[in-house]
Order: structure tokens, then C-alpha cells, then sequence
């Protein structure tokens, strides 16, 4: 067993490296990066591309890819994208990391080419030496990750704990406003932070290259395991988080020898065993401290005290009623969606076959991300398993549908009838988790989800998925487009319907201040699990559409680094906002279409970049595309009609009640940003 | 402060009449797909050919541009000699972007371009191949992990690399090859999530327990995507084994084939189904984790090329610039290539969709001028019938990598198989 032991060291030492720079990025500029996997990959790859590809050496390849390349990619991003972040809402940072994953891929596609790599050099001279330890192989590339692991921790403590800059940056860590007041550029210590973290993705991912392979999905696992060990140490505690990283190595390794090779059980267990890590360090931390909270350990009452905070809590700020009332807001909401609706419901009769058909996929995912609507735009949370329930929809509505011989439409609303207890009960276990840890744990119920129920055969049906018929009176698109407009409307109704009445309005005072929300009565906790278990349901309908559309439900459109994308184009458009819901997911489908058609093949990495490229863009445009130029719509057409458009104060204090803005499904954010010394005022309505 | 309000009327007016444009832009390039128009694309001077392939995304690695390019030398070679009965080939190729809705898509604008038949060299098709199916349309192509192509009333469709029996009949080539390499004890691998991987392996054993050889080690719970190998190697190791089938993408087996050399093993044989290419040959990496390997392949011998063999390298050097062994992309390219021409031939001298199904419904023996390494029936009664393992293909070759160049077992002939009877 000693054996094993070792051989799990190797990853073991990767999953440490790789936590080791989630940890320093989320200490240090409290943001989790999502794109780390992704990072890793990116630099990894340009160092096969020199060194494989350009035939360098490896000692000049490792040092431009990992030494210089990975920290000026860590410094462009800050510069560019992370910079903006510092005081955006946990939601807004998650997905613009996601956003980063997204892209990253597709654009290594681009500049380096889609050749497929068998075999990825490690930094390992070759022919690699191989020494027998106890009867284990061990390569030098492994022995070099152990080498790389120590050094990393050696420098890492010596730096932070016997130097100066070590010293400012353990003094950011605790308190950034105190540092700041000190007399410490933040700026220059974020751009260190960002530059060693992205070293160390680079570094994580050279030396994982031939041991895991260099393919962008390869990297999935590794960041699953690296979350988990970050987890494990609250988000803040290095040392920990790498412990528990070589751990997960060393268990997985174990766990191959303990378990029979042959039963489906070890298939099961061995890619879990991150997700039953996260989960037992979870529920020993709520436990023992009653709530899971990432702000815990950081900074302190003085620190929230005294910074700078913007009115924008979670996914909105304080909304404001207009002017005549609250019929008046309704109806002023209705009106840029009605307008959407009817252009959408009027599309199968002019477009010919081929676009109804990318049109009514469209229209399936834009249930699915009305989903994201409910849950993270009225609920306030980030759940990134949404398209996990749409899947279980799927497979749900296609087993009774073709094995049970259920009615097609009955089976897709037991689809979101299966899928909302299921949200309920994740919905109940992640009540008493902050926002990032609540992102965190549905990420890795998705993933776990798609390796332990995905895979199952009686879904996947030897890679067809399993076949669902459409109903009998709608098997053209033009029909089904209808139908699946119905569903779309009739769910879009339940959301205004519920973000007007009391429990919308309750759940807007709890996302703008959960301890003001308490301190009035709200019932805090019984909202939010309501809302997620609808969510899960609204997915789980949406998810079994899309599978009548597509004519199977395949287990494999349903997987959550898939999810991620469709977060990345609802968010992009908007998600406080049913019209950007509809928008969003007609864009997804018809986009890759229109390129399809339009552009030649070279161009089909573009759908992605974009896609992730408009998450990305949520730095600077939180609310989304739709809701901006929706205001900005309905403020042109109100002037042209002679009236003006209602005021829209710059401070919620200098409100009067009957002089309020206007709201279309989501106010703008006021936000007082302060960033060394400059001070920036951002508005996002038009002056009274 | 209101840094922003200055440019701010003017930025809101951009912002909108952006957004105006991009949506105004969006309908217009919609609505200017190209009408529908009722001709089967067999016009008098040139008949449409479509290719449904994974030129870009993930499985590009298998595929991708290099289809393209296989079943263009094809069709050129064909077109400089006149085209069929004198009618030149139109080749538009569809990307399914190596997802199942893309293919879906990728169909569907084939048929919006009216092309008379679609070839298709994708592992994506099962939910695609319907429209084609109603609309009469001949569909010619690999049928990879698609049992429609075993689907005796969809007459319209032709596996030139399947059928896919999808109960994975045990063929007894498999054992017969290994007794040749003096394999006697077998370790059968093979992914947990990945039913066909499984149902492969399976059968792969099976076969060799049809032919006496011992089955030392058995794991069909391995995780897809890149892993560590050593505990596996290890496992091997430990249990004696001297051979080894596993049924996992390429990186994998070569991941897998460097850790049990690293523990000091010692195998008579390992056999793979992927990785009889020019790229095994030429990337040093590669080569040296693959020595050793059995590579089995329905494709003639490229080192002794056969007539067919020499057609189909010369196209492949003269339109597509690439020498040396096909991949498998370009093979497969040039295959479908052949096989849709195949069915022109037999369509007669005025081509319909229906004259091409019954004309190449009656081919029994089509070998694609001998690049095949047996014959494949397109008869009705044989739809559905194959070997699984191996694609479809009773006939096939073996070749050891030795050094730095692939060694065929058994000479030039190839291993061909029948079904054992009772084994499973």
C-alpha cells in the first residue's frame, strides 16, 4: 500500500500548488478565481508550443512561458478586468472569472491550433529518467513536482514571513482599508498578488502537462480537487488547503488499491472523492461555527467599518418606486418585454425553416435561464447548477416519456417537478453558507451530479441520450415554437408576478441587507429555500424542452462546465430582466448558427470568446446589456412622445418619494467606487 | 462629481442604436437564408455533395480539417476525370463543432442548401440523421456510436465503417491475434462512464478467453479524461498480466503504456484500436510511449499498398499535400468520398435520391477499391451486422511499432474474423 502512497503524491503535490494559488489570489484580492484551471492550461500549452513546437530548450521555454508570461498574464488581467472588481458584488466576480474559463480555451484554440497533443513534455529532460522507490516507478517530472512543491512553500513562507513586501501583503490581507490608510499602494500589491498567482497556474500547470495530459478538459478535475482543498481551508487558510490537497492525492491513489477494480462502485468513488471532501470539511465548519461565511477571518468590523462601500449589495441596490405608483412601474416594466415578445412571436412566421429551428432551441433555454432569474436575480444567490436540474428535467420527462409512455407535456412538468425538491434540499443544506461558499457547493453538486448520475447508462443510452418525441400536435418547429413561447410566458408571469408582490418585495429587503430584512421580521430563510426550490423546478422544465426539441435528452448537454456558458450569456445580457432571459437564450442558440452559416469554419472558436468575452464584460456593465439599453429605449420613446422621463436620483438620500425613478425590472447602482486616489462617480439613469 | 454625465446622452444614443443594429443585423442575416428551393440538387451539370464532419471543438483532434481535406482529394481526382457520368461534384461542408446539436444544425443547412446526398464522418449524427431519413436523403458515412445505422427500415443510410452492432457480438479475430503475439494472460481496461468502452473491452476479453488465453486483470470503472496511470500499472503489474486491451482514447493508452514499461513490466502484446498514423510516427514523444503497441486497423497496408491503397495515397499527395500514413481523418474523408461516388455510379446515368439508394443497396462487396481490409455488404439483410470492436469490420490489420516504423503481424494478410459462437 506504500506503493499507492506514493503515487499519489504526485497529485497530490499538483492539487496543492494548484490551491495554493486559489487561496493567495482569494486572501489577497478577494477574488476566487474561477479561471485558474484555465490559466494553467493557457501557459502550459504555450510552453509546449515552445518547446515542442519551436523545438527551445527547456530551461529558456519554462522561463519565458512560466516566468514571464504567467505573471504578464496575471498583470494584463488585473490591469484590465480584475482591477475593476474590487468592489463589485460576489455574484458580478464569479462570473466574471467564469467568463475567463470560458474564453481562455477557444483562444488557445486560436492562436496555437487545434493539433491534438498525445504526449505533453514535463520540464523533465528526455528521455525521462525513471527511478524505482519501493517498487514505484517515479518519473523526474514527479520528483520535480515534489522539488517545485517544496521550493513553493519554502520562498512562499520566507517571503511573507522575513520581508517587507511580505509584510504589506499580510497587512492587505488583514485589513485593506487599514493598509491603504497606511500609506501602501494596494494597487502595486495586487498587481504582485495577481502575477505570483498566475505564476504559480502556469507553474501548476507545466509540471501537471505529462502527468494529466493537455487537453482543456483535463484540467476540470484538477480544479475540482483544488476548490475542494480551498474549502477545506475556508478560502483563507494556506497551509491547510495545501494539507488537505495532497491528501485528496494520496486518498485517491489509496482508494484504487482498497477498492475491486472491476465494479462500478470505484467508477463512482475515486472522481468523487474531492466532492465527499468538500462536504465533510463543510459540515465539520458549520458544525463547529454554526455558519460558513468567506468574510470570516478577513478584515474585521473595523476594516467593513471604514471601507468605502458601494449601495450595491449582492445583485441590486435599493429600488425606488416612480412617479404614479405601482401600477405605473408595471406597466413601464412590461413594456421593452411585451415589445421583445411579440418581435419573438412573430419570427417563425417570416424566418424560414433552419432558423425556427436554432429559434425554438432558443426559446428552451431561455426557461432554463429564467431559472438563473429567479434564483440569482430575484433570490440573490449564485447557484451555478442550474443546468443540473435542467438535466435532471431532461432525463426525468424522456424516461417517463418514452419508457413510462407519459404524454409529452405532462412528462416536462414532471420534469421540474422532480427537479425542485432536489433544489429545495440544496436549497436547505447551503442556507447558512456565505455567497462564494454557496457558489462553490453548487459547482461542485453539478460536477458531482454529472460524474455519479450523468453517466449512468440508462441516461446516456450508449451516447444517443434517450429519445423524446415531441407532442403530436406540435411536431413542426413553428408549432413547437409556440408552445414552448406558452411555458416561457407562463413562467415569466410567475416571476414579475412574484417580484411584485410581498414576497418579491421581501426578498429584495433581504438582498440588500439581510440583517436589516431580519431585524424587520422577513423570514429570511424560508424565502430563499421557497425561491431556490421554484428555481430548480423552472430549470427542470426548461431542460426537459430542451430535450423535446432536440429530439433526445443527452445527459451530455447537460454538463455544469456547459452551465457555465449559458451563466456567462444570461448574465451577460442581464439577469434581473425576463426580456434579457428571452434575449439571451435566442442569441445562444441562433449566434453559433449565423456564424455557421455566414463564416467559414476558422471562425467557430468565435461563439465561445464571445460568450465569454460579454461575461467579462459585467466588470464594467453589471446590470447587463438589456436592462441598460432598455431604460435608455424606453427613455427615447417616452421624449419623443413629449413627456419626460422620470428623475433618477444620483443619491438614494436626495430621493423624495413622488420624485423617484423609474424602474423597468431593475434599478441601476449607484456606486461610489475609491480607488487610491481617485474617486469616481457612476450613474447609470438620467438626470431629472 | 459627475464625471460621466457629459458623454453620457451620447454614449446612451450609441449604446442604443447599437443594440438596434446588432438585433436589425441579426433578423436580416436570418431572413436572408436562402429559399427553399424543391430540385434534388442533381442538376444537369453538377450534382451537391454535403459533409457533416468535427472540424473544430474538442473532437477535432479526431477529426477535424483533415476530413475536409480526404474527401475533397476525392472529389477532385473525380471531378479532373470528368466527374460521374459527366456531372462535376459540389462539396459543402457542414461543422458540427463536435456537438450533438451542432450536428443537428450542420444537417439542417445541408438541406437548406439542397445538397442530393450528405456524407458524414461523425460520431454526432444520432439525433441528426432524421430530417435525412424524411426527406429521402442518402446518408453515406462512419457510423461510430450510432445504431441508427443498424436500423434495417432507415434504408436511406450506409456505414462504410460500421454498423455498430450494439450487442457487441465477441469475434474471434481478437483472441487469434493475441495467441499470435503470445500474449496468455490479458488485462482488459476500460472507462466506467463510457458504456461502448466497457462493452469493447468486454468483448475483447471474451474473445480471448474464446481463444485460451487468461484474463489476469479486469477494470472497467476508470475515470475518462487524463489520469495518473501508475496505480493501475502497479495493479498489473501485480497480477502477472503479459498483455493489455484498453479502450481509451489515445493520450490515455500511451499514458498507460509508458507507466507499465516505468514499473519494469514486460509485455508480449498491447493492443489498440487508435493510433495507426503518420503522427505516431513523426512526434518523438509519442513514438517512444508507443513502441511496442499493436495497432488494428480496417485499412489495407500503406508500406505494401495494394492498387487501391496506391489511389488513395496518391490523391491524398496530389490535392491535399499530405504524404505518408492517412490519418484518420483524411482516411475517413476519402472513404466517404468514395462510397457516396460509388452510390452516383450505381444511381445510372440520371441520378435520383432513389435510384442512388437501390443502386448501392445492391452492392455487396464494396472495398473502396481495396483500401478496405475486407468487403463491406450494403445489402438490406445486412444492416446491423458487424463487429463492434472494431467498428464493423470483419477484416483488418495489425502492426507492431518497432522503432521507427510499424511492423505488420502477419504478413500481408489480414486477420479476419467470425462471430464465436455462445461467448459473451
Amino acid at each position: 500500500m506504500i506503493q499507492y502512497v506514493i503515487a499519489g503524491l504526485v497529485l497530490g503535490g499538483i492539487y496543492a500548488i494548484a490551491s495554493a494559488g486559489l487561496v493567495v489570489t482569494y486572501r489577497a484580492a478577494g477574488i476566487l478565481n474561477f479561471g485558474f484551471g484555465a490559466m494553467a492550461y493557457l501557459i502550459a500549452r504555450f510552453y509546449y508550443f515552445l518547446h515542442s513546437q519551436l523545438g527551445w530548450g527547456i530551461v529558456p521555454a519554462a522561463l519565458v512561458a512560466v516566468v514571464l508570461a504567467g505573471p504578464l498574464l496575471g498583470t494584463g488581467l488585473y490591469f484590465g478586468l480584475f482591477r475593476l472588481l474590487r468592489l463589485s458584488s460576489p455574484l458580478v466576480k464569479v462570473v466574471v472569472t467564469i467568463g475567463v474559463s470560458v474564453c481562455i480555451p477557444p483562444l488557445a484554440a486560436v492562436l496555437f491550433g487545434t493539433e491534438p497533443i498525445l504526449r505533453a513534455p514535463g520540464l523533465a529532460p528526455e528521455p525521462v529518467q525513471v527511478f524505482l522507490v519501493a517498487g514505484v516507478p517515479v518519473t523526474m517530472d514527479q520528483l520535480i513536482v515534489y522539488a517545485a512543491v517544496i521550493v513553493v512553500l519554502v520562498v512562499g513562507a520566507f517571503v511573507l514571513l522575513r520581508t517587507d513586501i511580505g509584510l504589506r501583503v499580510r497587512a492587505m490581507v488583514d485589513s485593506p482599508a487599514m493598509t491603504s490608510l497606511s500609506g501602501t499602494n494596494p494597487r502595486w500589491v495586487a498587481v504582485g498578488v495577481w502575477a505570483t498567482s498566475a505564476f504559480l497556474a502556469g507553474l501548476a500547470g507545466v509540471l501537471s502537462a505529462p502527468i494529466i495530459g493537455l487537453a482543456p478538459t483535463d484540467y476540470t478535475l484538477l480544479m475540482a480537487a483544488a476548490f475542494a482543498a480551498v474549502i477545506a481551508g475556508r478560502l483563507c487558510n494556506l497551509p491547510m488547503a495545501m494539507a488537505v490537497g495532497f491528501g485528496m492525492g494520496i486518498l485517491s491513489s489509496v482508494l484504487q488499491f482498497l477498492l475491486p477494480p472491476g465494479s462500478a462502485l470505484t467508477a463512482a468513488v475515486v472522481p468523487s472523492v474531492p466532492f465527499a471532501v468538500a462536504a465533510i470539511f463543510l459540515v465539520y465548519n458549520l458544525l463547529r461555527w454554526g455558519s460558513v461565511d468567506e468574510n470570516d477571518g478577513v478584515g474585521g468590523a473595523l476594516d467593513l467599518a471604514i471601507t468605502p462601500q458601494g449601495a450595491e449589495s449582492l445583485t441590486g441596490t435599493a429600488t425606488s418606486a416612480p412617479p404614479g405608483g405601482a401600477a405605473r412601474r408595471r406597466w413601464s416594466g412590461a413594456i421593452p418585454s411585451g415589445a421583445v415578445l411579440v418581435v419573438v412571436a412573430l419570427l417563425p412566421l417570416v424566418l424560414p425553416n433552419f432558423w425556427v429551428g436554432l429559434l425554438v432551441a432558443g426559446i428552451a433555454y431561455a426557461v432554463v435561464f429564467l431559472s438563473i432569474t429567479l434564483v440569482s436575480g430575484e433570490g440573490g444567490m449564485i447557484w451555478l447548477c442550474q443546468v443540473t436540474f435542467a438535466g435532471i428535467g431532461a432525463i426525468t420527462s424522456a424516461q417517463l416519456a418514452s419508457v413510462y409512455d407519459w404524454p409529452v407535456l405532462l412528462a416536462v412538468l414532471a420534469g421540474g417537478a422532480i427537479a425542485a425538491p432536489v433544489g429545495l434540499l440544496i436549497g436547505v443544506l447551503t442556507i447558512r453558507l456565505g455567497d462564494l461558499y454557496v457558489a462553490l457547493v453548487t459547482l461542485t453538486f453539478g460536477l458531482l451530479m454529472d460524474h455519479l448520475v450523468f453517466s449512468r447508462d440508462v441516461f446516456v443510452n450508449g451516447g444517443l441520450g434517450v429519445p423524446v418525441d415531441r407532442p403530436t400536435f406540435a411536431t413542426d418547429d413553428q408549432t413547437m415554437t409556440y408552445v414552448g413561447l406558452a411555458v416561457f410566458v407562463v413562467v415569466a408571469a410567475a416571476i414579475l408576478n412574484l417580484r411584485h408582490s410581498t414576497t418579491g418585495l421581501a426578498l429584495g429587503a433581504v438582498r440588500t441587507s439581510p440583517a436589516g430584512a431580519k431585524t424587520v421580521g422577513v423570514p429570511v430563510v424560508r424565502m430563499k429555500v421557497v425561491v431556490t426550490g421554484l428555481a430548480a423546478g423552472v430549470a427542470g422544465i426548461g431542460g426537459a424542452l430542451l430535450a423535446v426539441v432536440a429530439g433526445s435528452a443527452l445527459p451530455e448537454n447537460f454538463l455544469t462546465l456547459g452551465g457555465m456558458v449559458w451563466l456567462a450569456v444570461l448574465v451577460t445580457a442581464g439577469f434581473r430582466s425576463v426580456a434579457a432571459a428571452l434575449i439571451a437564450g435566442v442569441a445562444f442558440a441562433v449566434v453559433p448558427g449565423l456564424v455557421l452559416v455566414n463564416l467559414s469554419a476558422s471562425w467557430n472558436q468565435l461563439p465561445p470568446i464571445l460568450f465569454g468575452l460579454g461575461a467579462i464584460a459585467l466588470a464594467k456593465n453589471p446590470e447587463g446589456f438589456v436592462l441598460q439599453n432598455g431604460r435608455a429605449l424606453r427613455d427615447m420613446a417616452m421624449r419623443s412622445i413629449g413627456r419626460s422621463p422620470a428623475g433618477h436620483p444620483r443619491h438614494p438620500a436626495m430621493t423624495t418619494a413622488s420624485r423617484a425613478a423609474p424602474v423597468a425590472e431593475g434599478p441601476g447602482p449607484v456606486r461610489v467606487a475609491t480607488e487610491g486616489r481617485r474617486s469616481v462617480l457612476t450613474e447609470t439613469g438620467e438626470r431629472p | 462629481m459627475r464625471l460621466t454625465a457629459g458623454s453620457h446622452h451620447g454614449r446612451t444614443g450609441h449604446r442604443v442604436a447599437s443594440a438596434i443594429a446588432i438585433l436589425g443585423l441579426a433578423v436580416a442575416a436570418a431572413a436572408c437564408g436562402s429559399p427553399s428551393s424543391s430540385t434534388s440538387g442533381a442538376t444537369g451539370a453538377t450534382i451537391k455533395l454535403g459533409l457533416v464532419s468535427s472540424i473544430t471543438g474538442p473532437l477535432a483532434s479526431t477529426f477535424g480539417p483533415d476530413v475536409e481535406a480526404g474527401f475533397n482529394a476525392r472529389v477532385s481526382r473525380e471531378n479532373d476525370a470528368g466527374g460521374v457520368n459527366g456531372r462535376k461534384l459540389e462539396v459543402t461542408v457542414a461543422d458540427d463543432t463536435s456537438t450533438a446539436p451542432g450536428a443537428v444544425t450542420a444537417v439542417q443547412n445541408l438541406m437548406r442548401q439542397d445538397v442530393f446526398a450528405v456524407g458524414s464522418w461523425s460520431a454526432l449524427m444520432f439525433n441528426a440523421y432524421k430530417p435525412l431519413n424524411q426527406a429521402g436523403i442518402p446518408l453515406v458515412g462512419g457510423a461510430f456510436g450510432a445504431p441508427q445505422f443498424g436500423d434495417p427500415s432507415l434504408t436511406n443510410q450506409f456505414s462504410v465503417f460500421g454498423p455498430l452492432d450494439p450487442a457487441f457480438p465477441v469475434y474471434d479475430s481478437y483472441g487469434k491475434l493475441l495467441k499470435s503475439l503470445g500474449v496468455t494472460k490479458l488485462a482488459s481496461l476500460g472507462y466506467g462512464t463510457v458504456p461502448s468502452s466497457k462493452n469493447s473491452a468486454t468483448a475483447f476479453a471474451a474473445s480471448a478467453k474464446a481463444a485460451g488465453i487468461a484474463i489476469c486483470y479486469e477494470n472497467y470503472g476508470l475515470p475518462s479524461g487524463g489520469v495518473d496511470f501508475t496505480p493501475v500499472a502497479l495493479a498489473i503489474k501485480n497480477a502477472g498480466c503479459d498483455g493489455i486491451y484498453a479502450s481509451m482514447v489515445s493520450s490515455s493508452q500511451l499514458a498507460l503504456a509508458q507507466s507499465v514499461r516505468d514499473s519494469g513490466v514486460t509485455l508480449k502484446g498491447m493492443v489498440s484500436t487508435q493510433g495507426y498514423e503518420q503522427r505516431t510516427l513523426d512526434d518523438p514523444r509519442v513514438r517512444e510511449a508507443a513502441q511496442g503497441i499493436t495497432f488494428v486497423n480496417p485499412m489495407s497496408l500503406v508500406a505494401e499498398p495494394n492498387a487501391g491503397m496506391k489511389t488513395m495515397l496518391g490523391d491524398l499527395q496530389k490535392y491535399a499535400n499530405s504524404t505518408g500514413i492517412p490519418s484518420f481523418g483524411e482516411f475517413g474523408g476519402w472513404l466517404t468520398a468514395d462510397a457516396l461516388i460509388a452510390g452516383l455510379e450505381a444511381a445510372g446515368a440520371n441520378p435520383t435520391r432513389e435510384s442512388f439508394i437501390d443502386g448501392l443497396r445492391k452492392v455487396s462487396d464494396y472495398d473502396a477499391g481495396g483500401v478496405l481490409a475486407g468487403p463491406t455488404d450494403f445489402t438490406v439483410g445486412q444492416i446491423g451486422k458487424g463487429d463492434s470492436i472494431l467498428s464493423g469490420s470483419r477484416c483488418w490489420f495489425a502492426l507492431t511499432l518497432v522503432g521507427d516504423s510499424f511492423t505488420p503481424v502477419n504478413g500481408t494478410t489480414p486477420f479476419c474474423g467470425d462471430p464465436v459462437a455462445g461467448a459473451k
